[in-house]
């Protein structure tokens, strides 16, 4: 059948009220797909449970025909980036990147060298030994996407990344993150309210109407 | 008028600092350090007994922030029912007399006069302190730096280790460092339930200094102690600069419903700290009601109106007369001095940080040796001012001010500049714009701080007891009178002021506390 992520009849609450039903997503491998849809839809809800910081009210999760709606999110490798780069403000940059790969059996070499990649990848190798609030806020966004890659992960979770940025910035940050992750081959689900960035960023729209979602 | 007010509100506090502590400190160093005090620093039972002190505070301490991190998860980041009654009850240690705290332990424990009862005795008291400065913290540390360990291939505990206790750790360095710093300097405690052969430096300087008359000595060993705080202090600065970092607060902070094995254990954990924090309490209710071998409320009828007149010159009704009217002078001049200084950090241009210093000395220096300077200046002085009533208020009230400062400032502090300037603009003069804005807010962190300044002189000891006169003995000088004379009836009575003292002292940090804005932002009165 399909691989990559698959979401069969979720359903998400908050305090006990729905926010939404019937969920089917499918995410396949290479592919982005956008979900658009406005604050307080429950988009960003459904995000942390695939990431599986939240748990389903009800429904599953696969991930390549496997079910992992009980996996903690330390062991799903799916990489989490939000709208605040949320860098850790006690390490520098590199320090920063490299977070994930403690958590992995590669050697001190080979960290260094996994830092250095992705450094080159965002175009801030000469901002390794910044600290967090040294960062302006394009800078920091950049980091925290270099941050949730570094560990390889099998699927890319955005959860308006670009929201607060600048128009400008925005435009050309969308562009260089399709590029990205189309080199890569990650695939990533991305979820916003701006349907113009959904469109550039994405191969497939999603969008959330009435508690449900349908392709747009 | 904008420069000049700042600096007319620091006047006043420090004109107090400089003279009744800096200048009373100056006097019993220049006062008690002759040639022959050299002895005291070449003699090898003066580093025994530095050596203890400084030991039995570092254990104290460690103990106590090891006890105090679950208890501080449980309470600032899950929902746990009751949590402000577990709140409030982790808090009543602090806010209690030491030498209550002190007669509690040595009637609970059957190894009361060791160091084991001191250690016991030490975390009983500063669990809670530990609890609420780092609990502030963590209860508002971004949730999502751990989802995004997590995201990264961090299990939970490594998600701690590496994602939120670097962030924790400037407030658990301040908690520990403000715990050694009153551990090292503990007074009521050590007197009450250490061993008497093994003497702390505070106490040995108090006995040196009341039963040897040996000022030089007293003298030596304060320079010592001032020495071990000024270090300690550093050390804190240090670490604290090195490890502030900013933007880790959300204002949003949730808590959720405990949940899994960790969760569970901290929530256990914090219900065996609140049962052992009543325990002690029991006790000394119990003794205070243990007649013989029946219970009654004789000691408190014994207490207030003393049959036997002769052996006990106060009656505990006249104690308490004395502890309250010092109590109100030494608030309201504690809070007065307290509030300009906050006021004044806010709003002056230029020494901030050094107002904020000068005005929280007086927490560095134990009060033992506020109240022994006081005491000699009054007597080589100038001025006699031997057994002036006006003594104990103002040695109590340099105790708290620090505190008072301590819960304004970051009240005041946490207020945006930019609304006076909205309010400026609006058309409010300078003062009326300080009013509208930082006034509501000042008021309810003042009448917090007031309660804690008022609960600090009622229990207050190390100072008091060189600065009280025989014959108007505060509260706790007569309960550790009555403690020194042997017979039931002196430790039934002196048990009964205890839990009349905590009653007391109970009521006014109710009161105050109900002042307190019922918002989830800690930093409303600075963790407090």
């Amino acid at each position: 059948m399909t691989s990559g992520l698959q979401v069969v009849n979720a359903r998400i609450d908050y305090d006990n009220v729905d926010l939404l039903r019937n969920v089917d997503i499918a995410v396949p491998p290479g592919r982005i797909v956008a979900l658009l849809g406005p604050s307080g839809s429950g988009k960003s809800s459904l995000l942390r449970c695939i990431a599986g910081v939240q748990q389903l009210a009800s429904g599953n999760i696969y991930w390549d025909d496997i079910n992992v709606t009980a996996l903690p999110a330390h062991k799903r490798r799916f990489g989490l980036v939000f709208q605040d780069a949320l860098l850790f403000p006690h390490m520098n940059v590199a320090r920063n990147i490299s977070f994930g790969l403690r958590f992995t059996q590669a050697t001190a070499a080979e960290k260094q060298q996994r830092v250095n990649e992705l450094l080159e990848l965002v175009g801030l190798q000469e901002f390794r030994d910044r600290r967090p609030d040294a960062l302006s806020g394009g800078e920091a966004q950049r980091v925290a996407l270099a941050r949730a890659l570094a560990p390889k992960p099998r699927l890319l979770c955005l959860d308006e990344p670009f929201g607060a940025l600048d128009k400008d910035l925005r435009d050309r940050l969308v562009r260089d993150v399709r590029e990205l992750l189309t080199h890569l081959g990650t695939p990533a689900l991305h979820v916003t309210h701006d349907p113009d960035e959904a469109r550039r960023l994405a191969d497939d729209l999603l969008s959330i109407n009435n508690q449900q979602i349908e392709s747009a | 008028m904008r420069r000049l007010a700042p600096l007319l509100l620091a006047a006043l506090p420090i004109i107090a600092v400089i003279a009744l502590v800096a200048i009373p400190l100056v006097t019993l160093l220049s006062e008690g350090l002759r040639p022959s005090s050299w002895q005291v620093f070449s003699s090898g039972s003066t580093w025994r007994v530095l050596v203890y002190t400084v030991s039995q505070a570092l254990v104290s301490t460690v103990l106590s922030v090891i006890i105090a991190l679950p208890a501080a998860y449980a309470l600032y980041r899950l929902r746990l029912p009751a949590r402000r009654i577990l709140l409030a009850i982790v808090t009543i240690p602090f806010v209690l007399p030491t030498v209550v705290v002190g007669l509690a332990f040595r009637e609970l424990l059957p190894f009361a006069g060791t160091t084991a009862a001191i250690i016991v005795a030490h975390v009983f008291f500063n669990v809670g302190l530990v609890i609420r400065v780092v609990g502030s913290v963590w209860g508002q540390l971004d949730t999502r730096y751990a989802v995004v360990a997590s995201c990264l291939g961090a299990n939970r505990w490594q998600a701690f280790v590496h994602g939120s206790w670097p962030l924790l750790r400037p407030a658990v360095t301040a908690a520990s460092m403000l715990v050694f710093l009153f551990t090292f300097t503990s007074f009521g405690v050590v007197l009450v339930v250490g061993d008497p052969a093994l003497p702390t430096i505070e106490v040995e300087i108090y006995q040196r200094a009341v039963q040897r008359l040996d000022l030089d000595g007293a003298a030596a060993l304060t320079i010592i102690q001032l020495v071990v705080v000024v270090v300690a202090l550093a050390i804190a600065t240090k670490l604290q600069q090195h490890l502030t970092v900013r933007g880790i607060i959300t204002e949003t902070a949730i808590r959720r419903g405990p949940h899994g094995l960790t969760d569970y254990a901290a929530t256990a954990a914090t219900f065996i700290v609140v049962v052992a924090i009543i325990i002690p309490l029991g006790s000394l209710v119990s003794a205070s009601m243990r007649v013989r071998d029946s219970w009654g409320l004789t000691w408190y009828v014994e207490a207030i109106s003393p049959s036997d007149t002769s052996t006990r010159a106060t009656s505990a009704a006249e104690a308490l007369l004395t502890s309250a009217r010092y109590a109100v002078v030494a608030t309201v001049i504690a809070v007065t001095l307290g509030v300009f200084a906050a006021i004044a950090v806010t709003l002056l241009r230029r020494g901030q940080a050094s107002l904020d210093t000068v005005v929280t000395l007086p927490l560095g220096v134990s009060a033992v040796s506020i109240g022994l300077g006081l005491l000699l200046f009054s007597i080589s002085g100038p001025i006699d001012l031997r057994g002036w009533w006006l003594l104990v208020p103002l040695g109590q009230a340099m105790v708290a001010m620090p505190i008072v400062v301590r819960i304004v400032l970051p009240v005041l502090r946490s207020i945006d500049p930019r609304l006076r300037d909205v309010a400026a603009t609006l058309g409010a003069s300078p003062f009326r714009a300080w009013v509208a804005v930082d006034g509501p807010l000042a008021l309810r962190a003042t009448a917090v701080s007031a309660g804690l300044a008022c609960a600090v002189s009622l229990g207050e000891f190390g100072a008091t007891a060189f600065l009280a006169r025989a014959d108007t003995p505060t509260v706790p000088v007569q309960i550790v009178r009555l403690l020194s004379r042997p017979g039931e009836a002196n430790l039934g009575q002196a048990a009964a002021l205890s839990v009349i003292l905590i009653v007391v002292t109970a009521v006014i940090i109710g009161l105050a506390e109900r002042a307190r804005p019922r918002t989830s932002q800690p930093t409303a009165t600075g963790g407090w």
